[in-house]
């Protein structure tokens, strides 16, 4: 069984990410690994609930405790094994994440980006977490700048291929699939 | 209204025997056994982490220090809770608060096991439970002794109600077993 080829994406807040993995799965197959998937593992173990505060409180330590590049091992070990022919690899927040995907010959990066006042935008009409909607401006560059997302410009600069998703749901389409041809990968 | 269930906690040092009590207990009086190191081995597994030692220990030490003192045994209570036997055993009783929150859930019962470093360290070494067990030196295993979740278990195994002696043989050991299970009224398996 030969290994299948990862994608990773990294991207900032609002910037169409979930787009990306969705269209991706729809329209050529494979299956997802989530960096924050093996931090819920740890709290639903241990009956902890799964806030954001205690998930950034463990990811930081265990990182500590057992190395910065502890997800980025135990998720491309995962993702390795997979028996699908595509699989993307969904979190990537820092350099560190990529330790173990930046040596495979079948992994590129896919960073994900906007405008920042079309990500202020959309993240204001999705509401998707808890205080979205009537988040200021202000609020919204404190949390460009949270310990979770600072380091997301830096991972980003290792990226492959870069969408820029200003536009609308067609150009980000046509843009994915453009990449995907690059790579060779074909639709399913 | 349901009996209280009753806990049996073995407290012991390293490769002392608490397994084999747990084994025994398991056999002959059909209890299942419950490790606080349960959760700890299937956290290691997911995180491809080797399940040594000690990435148990350091493991251990990340979840207390960021969600409270108590949550292993918090895990354990819910394990207990779920469990459908009236006798349940738990293996690896450490810290004062693992008690307090055994206590909590069930009629609680303290064992005690304990043999000499020298044969603890032999047997760990047969069995190599742990991938480096096999390997180790009487002084690595010795230092495995200080690490923060032994150096409790020697104070706590005053209040254990018995503490058997397990230099000697299986047969030694189980005799005293049996002896303290008819004596608090915990019965056999039919034979």
């Amino acid at each position: 069984m030969s290994s299948p080829f990862i994608i990773g994406l990294v991207g900032t807040p609002g910037a169409g990410k979930s787009a990306v993995t969705d269209y991706i799965i729809q329209t050529y197959g494979g299956s997802q690994f989530r960096f924050s998937d093996y931090l819920s593992h740890v709290l639903q173990k241990m009956n902890i609930t799964k806030s954001r505060e205690n998930m950034i409180k463990l990811s930081v330590i265990l990182r500590k405790e057992f190395g910065e590049d502890l997800f980025s091992h135990a998720v491309a070990s995962d993702a390795l094994r997979s028996e699908d022919e595509l699989v993307l690899v969904d979190g990537i927040r820092r350099p560190e994440d990529l330790a173990a995907f930046r040596p495979l010959p079948n992994f590129k990066l896919v960073a994900v980006n906007a405008d920042a006042k079309i990500r202020y935008d959309r993240i204001k009409h999705r509401g998707e977490k808890v205080g979205e909607t009537d988040m200021t401006w202000e609020a919204f560059e404190t949390t460009e700048r949270a310990p979770t997302e600072i380091t997301i410009p830096e991972a980003m600069t290792y990226a492959d291929f870069v969408i820029m998703n200003d536009g609308g749901v067609e150009e980000l389409h046509t843009r994915i699939d453009e990449i995907m041809k690059e790579i060779g990968i074909a639709k399913k | 209204m349901s009996a209280r269930k009753i806990v049996i906690g073995i407290i012991g040092m390293p490769a002392s025997g608490k397994g084999t009590v747990a084994d025994y207990l398991q056999k002959t009086h059909s209890t299942p056994k419950l490790r606080f190191s349960d959760a700890l081995s299937t956290i290691l597994e997911r995180l491809h982490l080797e399940k040594t030692r000690d990435h148990q220990i350091t493991l251990s030490e990340v979840l207390r220090e960021t969600c409270g003192e108590d949550i292993l045994s918090r895990a354990i209570q819910i394990g207990i809770q779920k469990s459908p036997s009236p006798v349940i055993v738990v293996d690896g009783v450490r810290r004062e608060g693992d008690i307090t929150t055994l206590k909590e859930v069930a009629d609680f019962h303290l064992l005690g096991v304990d043999a000499a470093a020298e044969t603890r360290y032999e047997r760990a070494k047969k069995r190599a439970e742990k991938p480096e067990e096999a390997n180790q030196s009487f002084e690595d295993f010795l230092k495995l002794d200080q690490r923060s979740t032994e150096l409790t278990t020697r104070e706590l195994m005053k209040q254990a109600s018995m503490t058997f002696d397990n230099n000697g043989s299986f047969e030694h050991l189980y005799e005293q077993i049996d002896q303290y299970l008819s004596a608090i009224g915990i019965t056999k398996n039919e034979a």
